[in-house]
């Protein structure tokens, strides 16, 4: 590993003191002159038909500007699944059906708030009611209503991108609710139950949880007099959101501009293209007015996305020795009114598994499910969480039939450096998952703690640990697969740089902030970076898939090593040396062993506008997510390349359960992650010990109470997020791996670390009380009820 | 599966999913009176469709979700004396009904009078809230349901409630009865303290014991005649050796109602003997509610010779049958066991049950 | 029914005509401008709204415009001097307790309130003092983190004095 002066180093924020003082913008936060406030009718029940909607009354509101619902946007589906074999499903306003409670119906724009709100209770909607499917179960059986009678095969927007179409015809009608499917056999699976000593078979079970990043979704759009569309976005990637929204409106590409905010985080969240997005252009578009539209929590809650519900069996062959032999693997979710990403986290479940252990054979079906329940959406891990708190659990519970110390168990199954993975052929060019259990294993005191009592405090409070890991991509071939950036130096020796990320907390403009600096060699100060904006940076692949830092990083890198190279060019000619000859130390070029022949970059980059027809010198790098990638991987067979790295973590939870309330307090919970190498070690601790809080609100607290296709704690009260009280002892150790395409070495690190959370507290509670909790969240309810079991009682 | 819906159609009307609801909005009225007659006289001429304001941590998000039901908000905050604190004599401790959350907590004069009380403020929202929110807004707390404390949009998915004016309980649905939650920490407390409350009415003063204030109704849990507002508190002086702990249990430490709240305050011999003892619980019903069949089990007796399983037991038994949600279907035990705490606690044993 | 009311915000004055249902925090963000309060949960459960009114930090969002006539408003843009970060939001840069920054004015807010008060604050009333301002991205734990460092630097530059 090299010796650094700016990477590796924990250097505060660049966009600290924005945020500090209030004067950094997010996307409610703008104000322009003129601009209307828009609101969302939306669907009150699970499903029904619509038999008519009028909107006369709203619209001869006084201070009512425009009004827009189904027929405004007529033939238009959008979703974050749109290929030939999945066309998008999702009309952005209703047309004849809505599908879920909370389905956009209409939306107005008016002066202000208060207005906007009367004229949405002016708006008449007669429905008829349909009956309707809450479970994946239920959507499954013959007799259930189909929640989509037609799919509607067409153009994609992946076309220009080399998906194969099908020609646009009449609506394919469609036989049951199977939103997509994923089929994944590898090696002989029945000769490896045959062989192996001991075959187990276990389900699991989760339930939806949110986002909620602090930052409830918005939007702000208007048109300038040329047509132009505008907007101001809560995104992960803004060329993602752009190129959807150019397609869904219509609209050249070259005419939407999607403007910098600051993003409020996000999560998997707001990746998306939303109908409000798509309403908050329409409406700009019908009232000539810029447009806010700023969702309520609750909306931002029930209406957006949200994650699966996930039913898993896993059945496990081992021998002796406690090797899996074969491994039979069935995830089934419900994705909700619409596909969502369902057909990813099916393909997800199965590839963000993979890595971890060596499976020789292996069956995989993984199906995602329409019901009328709300839209399920990439969340933090995107299916890794409930399908490791599956396996690591079903592991934890193979250990105890085998007589094997669990961390044993998962040393002797994990893959190591060099492995293929199946049906991608990704190579692990790093991996540091031993490293990592074998750290938390040492700083958890797995050993001293682990199946003994004596630590143990009191017949009422019990403790136990557990352990389990993960793995995650570095990015993926996605739209737009890959990234650029470009790097301006000016006169006096000082940087700009241009990368299309969005900071929504990651603290991507201050790693990226600091490749450059690296590269170039100077001080992170010289460096200013403008992100944010279609307009100005070039396309960026956007910060999701746990490819920000890996792929547009080593864009940056390259854009600074193209400019250093300019400058040293340039030195040569001024200097009137060989360029090998030259070398860089603080901002200046030197002529090797004839110290007094230099220049500051500074003279340089001046020189060089003086002399070599006015170049500033400009250095322009870009990348591609998986160089070898025509397209992306199949979503139904997992075929294709899936990234080109992987982060690993171990994680070890310390518990303490209440047996009289049935509270699980964690104590201590010790991270490992392999994130190659830290270019920020602070920004890296703070994306673990988020991912952990995060994890724990899922494992322990949270859960979206969904009865009848209706959340019922659509607000903070309702919905519990950790807070400070919660957090337990965190250690948050790195190791470095040095992946060899990694800028630095570094590879992902913003989402690994909240998958192993799950079973590793399921595992512990399991040690501290012999109660094997089998569903998340492990609420007291939970624990009480299997006390009681265990004792005997009814149960 | 659903049950097959009728397919007869309906008519919606649209509504926002939450931030003011209209027909709170049009024509709202705020009064700021300057005493308490004057209060009083505002509420009475307005009747139902006027409400009483102090620090507005429940009435406002009352008024955001449209479940307020009143179009007159009647400012208590240039009222003077309210939010005072204080010794009547060298006796009983008097509390402003307008004092904050916050200033209970942090009361010397509220310590050394009931520990619980000051606790069970102290453990009220969060500090945020406790800054804002009153003793008096505590204690006049609404009940609260899954099915009514949600915005006007949320409602719209089904018929109105008993509590929101309609017919039908969603949740009770057998007995069709409101079981709407009473979930305020500070009433248990005061209960144990034997607190009372002064009235103030069209036709004066009054005072009554705390646990008068309560009418054990889901729909309306206040047995305030019209026009009353609660406007001190009054807590006796205790008698040496009273001793006094609230014990919450929640799902988090802050921010949440109590799924659970238990204050005991015992009576104590230097022996530990309990000469006397008063034990309260909220979050159970759509009031607090003494339990004094724990009372008198522990009388005359300690502690230890009681027996916590035993204890438990009468405790849970003494509540009675409750209304259980699928969330917390152990609430009867959970109330049992955090009794045997909060005695624990009461009598000196700092940690209740929980290791030192 | 409007209603015209003075606040103080920052030290300045303003009179302003409010609806009787306008919150503070409404106030703040369209009529002053003041967008660093958020508007996270608008239903007091989040902590992204926080001012110091009078003196402690409250939600914004649950207190009525009408109600704090009369009163003395801080907000999250008067805590700086010009060009120069106050010591609590200093250290809250240096810690790397901000991530997306939605909560941090809330946070700021509570910490600078919590040491103004008590500067030797235990570990306990540091968490029970930032109990009801959530953060979805740091888990707290730099938060935490930054407001020992800013309770130390404070009581340095105090001894100083």
């Amino acid at each position: 590993m090299g010796d650094y002066a700016v990477v590796g180093k924990s250097l505060p924020r660049v966009d600290a003191a924005e945020k500090l003082t209030g004067a950094a913008r997010y996307t409610a936060d703008v104000r322009l002159p003129g601009m209307l406030r828009g609101k969302i009718l939306r669907s009150p029940l699970p499903h029904a038909r619509i038999v008519s909607i009028d909107t006369t009354r709203a619209e001869r509101l006084r201070g009512v500007h425009a009004v827009i619902m189904g027929r405004d946007t007529a033939g238009l589906r959008v979703a974050f699944v749109d290929t030939p074999k999945y066309p998008a499903d999702e009309p952005p306003f209703a047309l004849d059906r809505v599908r879920y409670i909370g389905d956009e119906v209409a939306a107005v724009a008016a002066i202000d708030e208060e207005t906007a709100r009367e004229a949405l209770s002016l708006i008449r909607v007669e429905y008829e009611p349909l009956p309707a499917v809450f479970t994946a179960a239920d959507a499954l059986r013959p007799e259930a209503p189909l929640i989509h009678e037609f799919d509607y095969p067409g153009k994609t927007i992946w076309e220009d991108w080399g998906a194969r179409g099908r020609p646009a015809g009449d609506p394919v009608p469609r036989t049951s609710n199977v939103a997509a499917r994923t089929a994944v056999a590898f090696g002989d699976v029945d000769a490896g139950f045959a062989a192996a000593s001991h075959v187990r078979e276990d389900r699991f079970e989760t339930v939806p949880v949110a986002h909620a990043p602090m930052e409830p979704h918005a939007a702000v759009a208007w048109f300038d007099p040329s047509g132009k569309l505008s907007m101001h976005v809560s995104s992960m990637g803004i060329f993602y959101k752009r190129f959807v929204l150019a397609k869904a409106l219509g609209v050249p590409i070259s005419q939407v501009r999607i403007h910098k905010s600051y993003v409020g985080g996000a999560f998997g969240g707001k990746i998306d293209v939303f109908p409000y997005e798509v309403g908050a252009a329409l409406l700009a578009r019908k009232s000539g007015r810029p447009v806010l539209i700023e969702l309520s929590r609750e909306e931002s809650l029930t209406a957006t996305r949200m994650d699966f519900h996930a039913n898993v069996r896993v059945k496990t062959g081992v021998d002796r020795d406690g090797l899996i032999t074969a491994q039979d693997i069935q995830v089934i979710v419900d994705t909700g009114a619409y596909r969502g990403s369902g057909p990813v986290v099916v393909f997800l479940c199965y590839s963000y598994n993979i890595p971890v252990y060596r499976v020789p054979a292996l069956r995989y079906e993984g199906l995602a499910v329409y019901t009328n329940n709300p839209v399920k959406g990439p969340k933090r891990g995107h299916g890794a969480p409930f399908i490791r708190f599956a396996v690591d659990s079903h592991m934890d519970m193979l250990a105890e039939d085998l007589g094997i110390d669990m961390v044993e168990l998962m040393r002797r199954n994990a893959r190591d450096r060099g492995e293929v993975m199946p049906t991608s052929g990704d190579t692990l060019r790093s991996c540091g998952l031993k490293d990592a259990l074998a750290a938390a294993a040492r700083d958890g005191q797995w050993a001293a703690r682990r199946r003994r009592t004596d630590w143990r405090s009191s017949e009422r409070y019990r403790r136990g640990v557990g352990m389990s890991a993960c793995s995650m991509f570095s990015g993926s071939p996605y739209y737009p697969f890959g990234s650029a950036a470009v790097i301006k130096l000016h006169d006096d020796g000082g940087a700009t740089l241009f990368a299309g990320t969005v900071e929504m907390g990651q603290g991507s403009e201050t790693t990226l902030s600091q490749i450059a600096a690296e590269e170039l060699g100077v001080p992170l100060d010289d460096i200013r970076i403008v992100s944010g904006d279609t307009e100005l940076t070039p396309i960026e692949f956007g910060s999701f898939l746990s490819g920000g830092a890996f792929v547009t990083g080593k864009a940056v890198r390259l854009a600074a090593a193209d400019a250093k190279r300019q400058l040293f060019e340039m030195a040569a000619r001024l200097l009137e040396a060989d360029v090998r000859d030259l070398e860089a130390r603080d901002k200046r070029i030197s002529v090797q062993g004839a110290p007094h022949r230099s220049l500051t970059y500074a003279e340089i980059i001046a020189l060089s506008v003086k002399h070599a027809s006015g170049d500033p010198i400009i250095g322009k790098g870009s990348v591609k997510s998986v160089p070898d990638a025509e397209l992306h991987p199949s979503l139904s067979t997992a075929r294709g390349r899936w990234t080109e790295a992987y982060g690993f973590a171990a994680q070890l939870a310390e518990v303490e359960v209440d047996t009289w309330t049935g509270t699980v307090e964690v104590r201590r919970l010790v991270t490992y992650h392999d994130c190659g190498f830290p270019l920020n070690p602070q920004v890296v601790e703070g994306q673990i010990e988020g991912c952990v809080s995060m994890a724990l609100g899922q494992t322990l607290q949270e859960r979206i109470d969904l009865r009848q296709g209706q959340v019922f704690n659509p607000d903070f009260l309702g919905y519990r997020l950790p807070i400070t009280h919660d957090m337990p002892a965190m250690v948050s150790g790195m190791i470095h791996s040095d992946e060899p395409y990694g800028p630095f070495g570094a590879k992902e690190v913003g989402e690994g670390a909240v998958s192993g959370v799950m079973a590793a507290v399921a595992n512990a509670v399991y040690d501290a009380i012999g109660v094997r909790i089998t569903s998340l969240p492990i609420t007291p309810a939970k624990v009480m009820a299997g006390l009681d079991r265990a004792r005997g009682g009814r149960g | 599966m659903a049950p097959n819906p009728s397919r007869k159609r309906q008519s919606r009307r649209g509504a926002a999913q939450s931030g003011m609801s209209l027909s709170m909005e049009n024509g709202i009225h705020y009064h700021l009176p300057e005493t308490v007659s004057e209060a009083v006289g505002l509420l009475a001429r307005h009747g139902a469709a006027a409400r009483a304001l102090a620090g507005g941590t429940d009435l406002v998000p009352a008024l955001k979700l449209g479940i307020l039901g009143a179009r007159h908000l009647v400012s208590l905050r240039r009222v003077p004396g309210l939010r005072d604190i204080a010794l009547d004599g060298d006796r009983d401790v008097v509390i402003g009904a307008l004092a904050t959350l916050r200033a209970v907590a942090t009361s010397p004069l509220v310590e050394h009078a009931c520990a619980a009380l000051a606790e069970a403020a102290g453990r009220t929202g969060s500090p945020l809230l406790r800054n804002r929110g009153t003793l008096g807004g505590n204690v006049c707390l609404d009940t609260r349901c899954w099915y009514f404390n949600q915005s006007e949009a949320w409602r719209a998915s089904r018929d109105r409630c008993q509590k929101a004016g309609g017919a039908r309980c969603h949740v009770n649905e057998r007995e069709n009865r409101c079981v709407a939650l009473f979930s305020a920490d500070t009433p248990a407390a005061l209960m144990v303290a034997g607190a009372r409350v002064e009235l103030a009415g069209p036709s004066g003063m009054r005072w009554i014991g705390i646990e008068a204030l309560y009418s054990g109704e889901g729909r309306a849990p206040l047995a305030l005649a019209p026009g009353e507002i609660v406007t001190r508190i009054r807590i006796p002086k205790p008698l040496a050796g009273w001793r006094t702990a609230y014990v919450k249990h929640a799902v988090r430490e802050s921010i949440d109602f109590p799924i659970l709240g238990v204050a005991a305050g015992v009576e104590l011999a230097p022996d530990g003997t309990i000469h006397a003892a008063r034990v309260a619980v909220t979050g159970a019903r759509s009031a607090p509610v003494r339990l004094p069949e724990v009372e008198n089990a522990v009388g005359g007796r300690r502690l230890a010779d009681v027996g916590d399983g035993d204890l438990a037991r009468i405790a849970t038994r003494a509540l009675g049958p409750l209304f259980l949600s699928d969330a917390v279907p152990h609430k009867r035990l959970l109330a049992g066991l955090m009794t045997v705490d909060a005695l624990a606690r009461a009598a000196g044993e700092d940690s209740g049950r929980r290791r030192s | 029914m409007k209603r015209l009311i003075q606040l103080t915000v920052n030290g300045q004055a303003h009179d302003l005509v409010v609806t009787p249902v306008g919150t503070l925090l409404d106030v703040l963000r369209d009529d002053l401008g003041l967008t660093g309060a958020k508007r996270g949960c608008d239903l007091g459960a989040c902590g992204a709204c926080t001012v110091i009114l009078d003196g402690r930090p409250v939600n914004s969002c649950l207190t009525l415009a009408v109600e704090a006539d009369g009163s003395d408003v801080a907000t999250i843009e008067g805590v700086a001097a010009p060009g120069r970060l106050h010591p609590v939001q200093e250290a809250f840069a240096v810690h790397g307790a901000v991530q997306c920054g939605f909560c941090t004015p809330g946070m700021v807010l509570v910490t600078k309130s919590l040491l103004d008060e008590c500067p030797e604050p235990e570990d306990r009333q540091i968490r029970e003092a930032l109990s009801g301002n959530l953060c979805r991205c740091t888990g707290y734990v730099k938060v935490l983190d930054a407001v020992r460092a800013a309770a130390r630097r404070l009581r340095a530059r105090e001894g100083v004095r």
